[in-house]
Parts: C-alpha cells; structure tokens; sequence
C-alpha cells in the first residue's frame, strides 16, 4: 500500500501536469498557428518571446512570479503564491515553448495549397483551422501535449519558488525527491526517482512514435 | 485527446469530491528539528484533532516564504534575531522566548574519501552554516554548501563530502554512531537557539504549540541534541 507521503506528491504533480497540458492546449494551438501566419519582426519577435522559457533558468520566472503574485506584488489579491493555481500560472509559462514548437512544425508541415483549395471551395479561415489544419496536425499536437505533460512533471525550481514546498497543496513529485534525499530516505528518493525517468523514457519513446508516423522517412 | 481530458475531469473531480478534512496546522521547521517534530506530529494530531503539516527549510528560506505570504501557522525557526528583523513587520501575532539550543557536531565518517569537500550549510541563510564558519575560522578550505543542515548532512551521508558540520539531532535521528563525530563546544560558535514563533492566529494552532511544548522536556531535548537555551 502506497503511503501519503509518497502518494500525495505524485497525485498533485499529475493533477498539475493534467490542468496544464489542458490549458496549453488551448493557448499553444491558437498560437502556433498565429505564429504560422505572422512575417518578418511580429513574427521572430512572438517566436522569441514563446521560446524565452527554454533557455531561461527556472528560478528567474520563479523569482519573478514571486514578486507579481506575492503579497506586495500586483497580483497579491488573487492569493495564487504558495498555491496551486499559482503552480499552475507558472507552469504554464514554463511549458509553453514545449507545447508551440512542435505544434508549429506541424503546421508548418502542412501543403498551403491545402488551404488554398479550400478556400477556393468556399471554407472560412475557422473551417480551414478545425477541419484541416488541426486533423493534419494532430500527431504534433500530441507530441506537444505529451512533451508539455512530461515537462511540467519535471520541473523543480520554478515551483519550488512559487509553490513553497507545502505537503498535500504544493510539494510536487521533484520536490518530493529534493525533501527525501535531504532526509535521507533514498528508498522513498529512488522509488519516485525510478517512476520519473520510466514515465519520461515513455513519454520520448512516445513522441519518437508520433514524429515518425507524421514524418515516415 | 478525449482521454486527456478524462484525466482533468478525474482530476477536478478528486479534488472537489474530497471529504471535508479536519483543521491543518501547517508547521515550518528549521531543518535541524524535523526528526523532532516529525516523531511528535501523530501525538500533537491526536492531543489537538488537527491534521498536521510540517515542511523543513533553512530558516532564513522558511521566513523568506513567510514574508511573502507562505501557509505557515507556526514557525520553529533556529535564529530568533533573523526572525524578528524580518517579521517584525507581518501580522505575526508572538514571538516566544527561545526553548531549546541546537548542538552542532563535526561529522567525519571513515569511509568517506578524506579529499572530498567539507559540507557546511549555506552560512547566508543557516544558522548551523554561520556557527560552521564561526568554527572552521579564516581559512574555510574545500567547503561545499547545502541549501540547509539538512543537506549538508546529506551530502556527507551520500559519500559526496569528506566530512561535514551537521546538527547533533540529525546525526541521532540516524543512528550515527558515537565513534564518526565530535560535538562543538557551544562557546566557539554563535548559539543557535530554537524559538517558535506564532505566525498565523488561531485556536488549532494555539493548541499545536501548547502541545509541542508539553512534550519538550528538558529530558527529551537533550536525548534528540538539544540543550537548555
């Protein structure tokens, strides 16, 4: 029987990676294929901006999600530092470029005499979007959300900062494992430890299947 | 994409179909007194009928978070001076006099490769880190830093540092036997006292600490590293 304390960590991280990969589905679809569309400036510049995230380290957004949500910062009425809606702002961010990238690929990807052709048949920019543009790029949006799923599992100091380290509210899975070395409890460090790098093997092996299927070469 | 979204319903669904949970008292400790604190949480559970949370932290980590508006009802922080420079200022409704003195010891377990670094806990924001230095002098050495005592003990425990300037707690807590470390005269280093400090009001709270105080005795303190203040 699995105990509370390593339960606990493992359902929030995977509550957390869950709520994030649904919001970034709805916010990193859209937006790659804004991206898709933009030229020149406009369209390096939002590139940029999505992509800030994977080179920034993790406690720069954490330092900085601290000043915006903590008590004196402009956001301080919400109440999201040390909470879970705020693990999830912050996750968000973080993840977004691993969800845009491949879902921008893929729509890359797509002929535009595709859309050409539909729009010659009469189809609106919505109609080309969720009946072509989204079915043909559908393995990169799984690829998106399972990269933005395993990312989010994975991330440690951005959520530490923000999230605090509270059992049972905000200590997540890498946490968890930092809290269990610390006390030197290593079965309990190593039996978390083991389930993150099979569910992150999965997870790639997962996505390796998915680009060759798209990309068959 | 049907099953993911199975996954958040699920998901939500858990959360908001929980039980009703009894009151939680959120405890932050200094790190050097969660095996304390830990061995007493299911007796102040059951003396207050309160859930009880504890997250360990170096101190000055632990009222950094509190300033910045962390959960915590009650802090047991290891520099009562640190605590009310920077607290002084947030609602914090007391700040009881010091209960206990940590010890420090200097542990050198014999199978550890004597080249490695000495771990230390950071001195900016650990007591148990200002009372190494203190202790170490001018000439610090190969040092390697942990976040707090805790990591500094773990560092030694994994093999990764020769030697280390740990909290007497920890090593009993451990098992550690009498032969692998020497405890510090409290007079070479700045005392590192243990005071608990009332963040956050109320009656759950208010009993938790009542309770923890009941329990730490002079005799009890002393058998977990700890001495009179």
């Amino acid at each position: 029987m699995m105990s509370q304390a390593l339960w606990s960590p493992i359902w929030i991280s995977l509550q957390l990676a869950s709520i994030t990969t649904l919001v970034l589905l709805l916010i990193g679809v859209p937006l790659a294929w804004w991206i898709v569309h933009l030229r020149g400036i406009p369209r390096a510049m939002l590139e940029s901006l999505v992509a800030v995230p994977l080179v920034l380290p993790p406690t720069v957004l954490g330092f900085y999600l601290l000043l915006l949500l903590g008590p004196n910062g402009p956001f301080a009425p919400l109440g999201l530092v040390f909470s879970f809606p705020g693990l999830v702002i912050g996750s968000v961010l973080f993840s977004l470029p691993f969800m845009v990238r491949p879902v921008q690929s893929a729509f890359e990807a797509i002929a535009g005499n595709i859309f050409e052709t539909a729009a010659s048949l009469g189809a609106g920019p919505w109609q080309r979007f969720s009946h072509l543009a989204l079915p043909l790029a559908k393995n990169g949006i799984f690829s998106g959300a399972i990269l933005g799923f395993a990312h989010t599992l994975g991330e440690f100091g951005m959520v530490l900062m923000v999230g605090g380290n509270l059992p049972d509210r905000t200590r997540v899975l890498s946490i968890a494992i930092f809290d269990a070395v610390e006390r030197t409890e290593y079965g309990q460090a190593h039996l978390l430890s083991f389930g993150l790098v099979l569910f992150s093997f999965i997870a790639m092996v997962l996505v390796a299947v998915l680009n060759r299927k798209a990309d068959p070469r | 994409m049907s099953r993911l979204a199975l996954v958040v319903c699920l998901s939500l669904l858990g959360s908001s179909c929980a039980p009703a949970a009894i009151k939680t008292v959120y405890i932050a400790t200094a790190s050097n007194f969660r095996p304390v604190i830990t061995a007493l949480v299911a007796d102040l559970e059951t003396a207050c009928d309160v859930a009880v949370s504890v997250s360990s932290g170096s101190t000055g980590t632990l009222i950094s978070q509190i300033s910045q508006g962390a959960p915590f009802d009650l802090l047991i922080s290891a520099d009562p001076e640190l605590s009310r420079q920077q607290l002084q200022d947030h609602p914090i409704i007391a700040f009881d006099p010091p209960f206990a003195r940590a010890l420090m010891a200097y542990w050198h377990p014999a199978a550890n490769d004597p080249a490695a670094p000495v771990a230390i806990a950071n001195p900016d924001t650990a007591p148990f880190g200002r009372a190494a230095m203190a202790v170490i002098g001018s000439d610090p050495g190969n040092l390697v830093r942990g976040a707090n005592a805790a990591q500094a003990f773990a560092f030694v425990h994994l093999g990764a540092a020769s030697a280390g300037y740990v909290p007497l707690s920890l090593l009993l807590a451990a098992g550690i036997t009498e032969d692998q470390y020497e405890v510090i005269d409290p007079q070479r280093a700045p005392p590192i006292l243990l005071q608990l400090v009332r963040v956050k009001p109320g009656q759950e709270a208010s009993c938790v600490a009542g309770a923890l105080y009941a329990r730490l005795s002079t005799q009890f303190l002393v058998a977990k590293g700890y001495g009179a203040p």
